[in-house]
């Protein structure tokens, strides 16, 4: 299915979706960057190689520097990147947060869960909402 | 009636009109500002007794130093220059014990003069070089005692012999004790002044301490769920793959790695709600609390079914105005222990409005047929996860009321409770009535 952008700065995280995305046999391409400038730089390197941008961006909000808020701005402001499903994946459950990232135009929010069982679930919903 | 009587029944007269002045304009100060006092007393005081020169003499602790705090008849520029350059100490070279104030102070009584060619009287250069020494020929000197303390003297100079009667040494010592009491209580509004100020800094302090607790607690209550999950999601990784190969004891192991975890994060969430007790308290609106009940045993409706549990709820409770979650919290809180803390095999829980407890405020009462709590231990229910029963007896963390009692606090409202073992409880709480 393409390119998956999980931007992540804990490792746990990333290799928990990584674990996940395998066991659901999902076959994407897990690239992970763990600040919002390594994702930008990404991205642009993409551009001017003319290569294909991530299908799906899972981002984290609380992250070292820029956090995922800022990074969900940065990218729904770019015409590239715009059009990208953006997944919000963070442990943050303030509602403030919430509907803010929905206002900025990220496709779904989703609380990290506890378990590998919930994680597989929450990687199914960021499949489906994403295809249809 | 002579003429001398009439002219001494005169000035008697005329002591008391001063003595009453004096009396009225000291009870009407409020002030710490003593050298506005002793000006306006010290003149009546000197001229009523026929004295030329007057001067109030004070001590301010704790270095002994001595200052003049008024004057009569001395020039203007007297008292600066007195308190200023000469800086007296009370046992320094400079000072006399020869000063008829000083040796009054020192005393702790009254001295006269009636004659300085009679007895000896000792003057600082400043005064002998204002006044020559040779004019006085009488002094009186009072000193102001305070707690057994001589703190001043009021002292008076006559560049006439004088003769003292009973009436007017009568006189000069009623109104020293006035001075002395005026003294006396302004000591005491600025000592209160002063402690109000004290308390009202260590308060300050307590709160800016407290705001920062409750940031860190917040803080860190997050920070800390972030491992845990990481560690929850692996120990589910494991428990699925190797469910098969695990020996009953090491299943058993991880099953309490498993519970383990689910308590921390129960502890952590506690403690996060413990810490949004006090947040946003400021965004309060006008509450039913008929809907809210509702809406927490429809929220309920498991547990009230699992423990055949019956709730009745007075019909009209007045309108509360505050914040809703923080409300339902508090609600929700005391409903659940009711249920919770119940052995009997239909636990009944009767919500009611007391009346006219407090001005602004509503009281509701919650009342359960649940185990009681002793009276010693009733106090020690409101603290942060302290529990009265263990874990297997009674599920939870012990942070509920603690939690209802911190968002109580935040708006001024109370909690109490009339329970005793086996007869259940009664929780009464306050809310903010709306207007």
């Amino acid at each position: 299915m393409g390119t998956i952008l999980l931007i992540e700065d804990k490792s746990d995280d990333a290799l928990l979706t990584k674990i996940a995305l395998k066991e659901l046999d999902i076959n994407a391409d897990l690239i992970v960057k763990k600040t919002g400038a390594e994702a930008i730089s990404y991205i642009r390197s993409n551009i001017s190689s003319g290569n294909p941008l991530p299908k799906i961006i899972i981002l984290d909000i609380n992250l070292p520097i820029m956090n995922g808020i800022e990074i969900l701005e940065k990218f729904k402001a770019s015409n590239y990147t715009k059009a990208i499903p953006i997944i919000v994946f963070t442990s943050s459950d303030l509602i403030s947060d919430i509907s803010y990232c929905y206002k900025l135009g990220a496709k779904l929010f989703l609380k990290k869960p506890n378990n590998i069982n919930d994680f597989r679930n929450a990687i199914k919903k960021i499949q489906e909402v994403c295809l249809t | 009636m002579t003429l001398i009587q009439e002219k001494s029944q005169n000035i008697t007269l005329k002591r008391l009109r001063a003595l009453e002045d004096i009396s009225n304009e000291c009870s009407n100060l409020i002030t710490t500002d003593l050298s506005t006092i002793t000006n306006k007393v010290l003149k009546p005081f000197c001229e009523l007794t026929g004295a030329d020169y007057g001067i109030v003499l004070l001590l301010s602790k704790p270095n002994n130093q001595i200052y003049l705090n008024a004057t009569y008849g001395l020039p203007d520029d007297f008292i600066d220059i007195f308190n200023n350059k000469l800086n007296f100490k009370i046992d320094s070279d400079v000072t006399f014990a020869s000063w008829p104030s000083i040796r009054s102070m020192k005393r702790k009584q009254i001295i006269l003069v009636k004659d300085t060619n009679q007895i000896n009287v000792g003057f600082s250069k400043h005064f002998s070089n204002t006044i020559s020494p040779n004019t006085i020929k009488a002094v009186v000197s009072v000193p102001i005692i305070i707690n057994n303390e001589a703190v001043g003297a009021v002292t008076k100079y006559f560049i006439h012999p004088h003769e003292f009667n009973d009436e007017e040494i009568s006189f000069v010592k009623t109104t020293t004790n006035i001075f002395t009491s005026t003294i006396e209580r302004n000591q005491l509004i600025e000592l209160a002044n002063n402690r109000e100020q004290e308390l009202r800094e260590a308060n300050n302090i307590l709160k800016t301490v407290n705001q920062e607790l409750d940031s860190f607690v917040y803080i860190s209550s997050h920070d800390l769920r972030e491992p845990l999950r990481t560690i929850e999601s692996f120990i589910s990784i494991i428990q699925e793959k190797c469910k098969l190969k695990l020996s009953d004891e090491e299943t058993d192991f991880l099953n309490r790695i498993i519970k383990a975890t689910h308590r921390m994060r129960k502890l952590i969430e506690d403690l996060t709600n413990l810490s949004r007790a006090s947040r946003n308290i400021t965004q309060s609106e006008t509450l039913d609390l008929n809907k809210l009940f509702n809406e927490i045993i429809f929220e309920l409706t498991a547990f009230i079914e699992k423990k055949n549990a019956e709730i009745s709820i007075d019909n009209h409770f007045p309108l509360v105005i505050g914040h809703k979650e923080k409300f339902l919290s508090v609600l929700k809180n005391l409903i659940t222990n009711g249920i919770k803390f119940n052995k009997s095999k239909r636990p009944v829980i009767k919500i009611t409005n007391i009346p006219e407890v407090e001005n602004d405020k509503i009281c509701v009462c919650i009342e359960d047929n649940g185990i009681g709590i002793e009276k010693e231990y009733q106090d020690k229910i409101f603290g942060l996860f302290q529990r009265l029963h263990t874990e297997d007896e009674f599920e939870g963390t012990g942070a509920g009321l603690a939690i209802v009692k911190k968002i109580l606090e935040k708006y001024n409202c109370k909690i109490w409770l009339n329970s005793s073992p086996n007869s259940g409880s009664r929780f009464y709480v306050t809310l903010p009535k709306a207007e």
